[in-house]
């Protein structure tokens, strides 16, 4: 029996390890990426900025729905990147705000808010 | 309350409605019954009761009562099962800092009409939306064929929209394996399973397409396969395979499960390990790897606390952005019908590297009907 618990606890400790090959920080640039792979499994969930949900006029869930929202949001005045000027985009400032950041039960790392950062200062290439 | 509480109070239900649409508690299989058919009408669990789940809920709980839908006053015919669940959660969310959150979970009615073996299942909620359309959800409804009509064991075979059986299938959504794994939140899909349960093994194949009537968590068509033996009446292993296609990306995923069950001390003990090789239409991929660790003690009747460990690692090749949480959930079943749960988290991110750390304190309260 405590051979049995010991080897679960072996398999699941086995997973660890496994992020020691993690490199540098390649990642694109892009809005695809920083939408597909950052915002949808964080932001975009069933319950938050989902096409289910669009919650507060957002859908991060897929490229296009992001891109829709986005634009729509932004024809109503309310502008979620402002290309090449980080410090004015909200979508920058909202995942960092020390007051009430986004996600607001957990933060996204902060690799993840730099790679959006350096995409948002470099043009957000790839938004309408 | 003040007004920037109150301000606080309304962006939090605004913004966070969280919803919890249960999908099981797999910490009652092997402590409770081998199989998830042992109680419920789902092959995949969760969901409407059986008979024999009924007299689980009621002798799980501190003070019983009748199991029975609407606490047994309310008699239909035997070819018809009907039940509700619903939930709320108040509490505290904390990223850099507490906010005070309250929000409905679930308000979802369901029923089952079977008869010789053939069975129509269905679901009918409210749900957040944008739209009226959305407002109402059928997150489930299916139509079922079980060799065994009157039994809980041999091959299921359904059609209809449901969510492929896949891992461990808790039903907290934020449970690292869901939430980053392959069963999000409102991630059903339209589908054909074919499934069989046996006490000793049991295995799901599932081919299924997005939803196309309205937008859909899983935007993807594809296939799931989970199996699972139980060589002893108290340890299960599974072994699962799952792949997407979607006009964004493709996602191809594999995992295990384990379940240990030690009757001596209540103790269950469930792990799963889930790995995603994720493509993008534009061309760049990466690797996940989630997994999770929980330990169930059944401290006494009607008391259930959970203490888990999970990782999600959302690019193995990236150095510092791995995400490591650390869950504590008691349960109190206090009726048949009642149950309190306080379920608690605190996250790190790059455990070890300084980074940020974050957390939740919320108490549910689920009736279910």
């Amino acid at each position: 029996m405590i051979g049995c618990i010991r080897k679960i606890m072996l398999l699941a400790l086995a997973v660890l390890p496994a992020c020691a090959t993690e490199t540098t920080d390649t990642r694109p640039e892009t809005a695809d990426y920083i939408i597909e792979a950052i915002l949808a499994p964080s932001c975009g969930r069933g319950a938050c900025h989902s096409s289910v949900t669009v919650a507060a006029g957002y859908a991060f869930d897929t490229l296009d729905a992001a891109k829709a929202s986005m634009r729509k949001q932004a024809e109503n005045g309310q502008k979620l990147v402002v290309a090449n000027d980080p410090k004015n985009s909200r979508l920058v400032t909202i995942l960092s705000d020390g007051g009430k950041p986004m996600p607001a039960d957990a933060p996204l790392p902060d690799a993840d808010i730099a790679l959006i950062t350096s995409w948002v200062a470099a043009g957000a290439e790839g938004l309408p | 309350m003040s007004r920037p509480r109150l301000a606080a109070v309304s962006v939090a239900v605004a913004v966070l409605a969280l919803p919890a649409v249960a999908l099981a508690y797999p910490q009652f299989q092997l402590s409770r019954d081998q199989t998830c058919t042992g109680c419920h009408l789902s092959p995949a669990g969760g969901g409407l009761l059986t008979e024999n789940g009924l007299a689980v809920a009621e002798s799980s709980s501190t003070w019983g009562g009748a199991p029975e839908a609407a606490h047994g006053r309310l008699v239909g015919p035997s070819w018809l099962t009907v039940g509700a669940d619903l939930r709320a959660a108040v509490g505290v969310l904390g990223n850099q800092g507490p906010q005070p959150a309250a929000f409905p979970m679930q308000a979802e009615a369901e029923a089952s009409i079977h008869k010789a073996g053939f069975s129509l299942y269905a679901t009918l909620g409210i749900q957040e939306g944008d739209s009226a359309l959305k407002f109402i959800e059928a997150r489930e409804h299916y139509a079922m064929w079980q060799s065994d009509a009157t039994g809980t064991t041999g091959l299921y075979v359904r059609v209809g929209r449901f969510m492929p059986v896949y891992g461990l299938r808790f039903a907290e959504h934020n449970a690292y394996t869901r939430q980053f794994g392959q069963t999000p939140l409102y991630g059903e899909t339209y589908g054909a399973a074919v499934e069989y349960i046996d006490p000793r093994w049991e295995a799901h194949v599932t081919g299924f397409i997005h939803d196309p009537l309205q937008d859909p968590v899983e935007h993807g068509d594809g296939a799931a396969a989970y199996a699972e033996v139980r060589p002893a009446k108290a340890f299960a292993l599974g072994a699962e395979g799952r792949y997407a296609s979607s006009t964004d990306d493709k996602r191809t995923a594999g995992g295990v499960t384990a379940k240990y069950w030690i009757p001596a001390v209540n103790l269950l003990l469930q792990a799963e390990g889930q790995t995603i090789h994720q493509t993008f239409a534009a061309g760049s991929n990466r690797n996940q790897l989630v997994s999770y660790l929980m330990a169930s003690w059944f401290v006494r009747d009607g008391w259930l606390l959970d203490v888990a460990l999970s990782q999600y690692d959302e690019d193995t090749h990236v150095k510092g952005i791995d995400r490591e949480a650390v869950d504590a959930n008691l349960h109190w079943f206090a009726t048949s019908h009642w149950e309190l749960l306080l379920t608690n988290r605190v996250q790190t991110i790059g455990l070890g590297n300084g980074g940020k750390t974050s957390g939740y304190s919320l108490l549910q309260i689920h009736y279910r009907l």
